[in-house]
């Protein structure tokens, strides 16, 4: 499956500022249908209210993290083919395979860079 | 009956009188000492708040600033983007003269690549901005830490001060939230997790 420049793409961070720079390295890579959550409670209402097919999501946030929010995905018959990408600084070895278990699509950790977004996409939908 | 423990001589009613003056004495020295230290502790337990505030305004500080350098950040990449479509135009209308202008081919074909240099460094310049989310989650991790603080030393006034601080202490959320603060210093780096990743079929 290679990455569709018209799917739509969940951005989830409790940070304004985070959310901003993850879109904006999506529309430098040719993504435009791109939406925004400040929690995972927040994303799993948008994502069951509407289609999505990728969602990008930081672990460390209030109301809902996101490792809960990966495991309710993960629960969910109707979203749990959605691929999660974990963009997070929370980069302890554990949290890595906590996250693997709960089954995350792949890791990206803080501070990250263009490249490293395009490369973990490309491995996403090969 | 033997019991194995020495036997002591009754005290007379002198030297107990003595022994419970004594005791009486300290023990109003000591409560005379916990109200001297009361008074700096709730003192310095009333700042913790406006600390934290000062922390979480710093925070806000820095994330207005950083939309800001975003804005005109964005407003760089997008005139890019014109500039990039414009130089293209120009080629194409190049070619299509027919016209064999090598020379401002080559100009052409030089600023293409700045503008293309340009929008890489622009948005390097937008995730170098990711410091902002990074310096706001450990100062969130810092006022967490205060606050516990101040519900701590709030305990040890309403107590009065006469525990000292228990082993469940070891175990309070301010030490685990400093752990955490801590634990920023050994985490992964992006290559070390792409070889755990590897290690686990990604």
């Amino acid at each position: 499956m290679a990455t569709n420049p018209e799917m739509k793409i969940l951005v989830v961070d409790d940070m304004s500022t985070m959310r901003r720079i993850v879109k904006n390295i999506f529309k430098q890579l040719g993504f435009t249908n791109l939406e925004e959550a400040e929690n995972g409670k927040d994303a799993l209402d948008k994502l069951k209210a509407g289609k999505f097919d990728l969602v990008v999501s930081d672990w460390n946030m209030p109301v809902m993290p996101g490792i809960e929010l990966l495991r309710n995905i993960r629960a969910d018959a109707a979203l749990k083919h959605i691929p999660v990408l974990m963009v997070t600084a929370e980069a302890k070895q554990e949290n890595l395979v906590e996250a693997i278990q709960a089954g995350v699509n792949n890791y990206i950790v803080k501070p990250f860079t263009a490249d490293t977004i395009k490369e973990k996409l490309d491995k996403m939908f090969a | 009956m033997h019991t194995g423990q020495e036997q002591r001589p009754p005290l007379s009613d002198t030297t107990l009188y003595n022994n419970l003056g004594e005791l009486a004495r300290f023990m109003d020295e000591t409560m005379r000492k916990l109200g001297e230290l009361t008074t700096p502790l709730v003192g310095s337990t009333s700042h913790l708040p406006q600390a934290s505030q000062v922390l979480i305004d710093l925070v806000t500080m820095t994330e207005e600033g950083t939309h800001r350098v975003m804005d005109l950040t964005e407003v760089l990449l997008e005139n890019h983007k014109r500039f990039s479509a414009g130089l293209n135009s120009i080629q194409a209308a190049l070619s299509e003269s027919g016209q064999n202008n090598v020379g401002v081919g080559a100009q052409t074909a030089g600023l293409t690549e700045m503008v293309a240099a340009n929008q890489k460094a622009l948005l390097d310049i937008l995730t170098t901005l990711s410091f902002q989310d990074l310096v706001g989650q450990r100062v969130k991790k810092v006022v967490d830490i205060l606050a516990e603080v101040q519900a701590r030393l709030l305990e040890l006034v309403v107590h009065f001060g006469v525990r000292s601080v228990s082993k469940d202490a070891d175990k309070g959320r301010a030490v685990v939230l400093l752990k955490e603060l801590e634990d920023v210093k050994t985490s992964m780096k992006q290559d070390v997790v792409d070889e755990l990743l590897k290690q686990h079929g990604f």
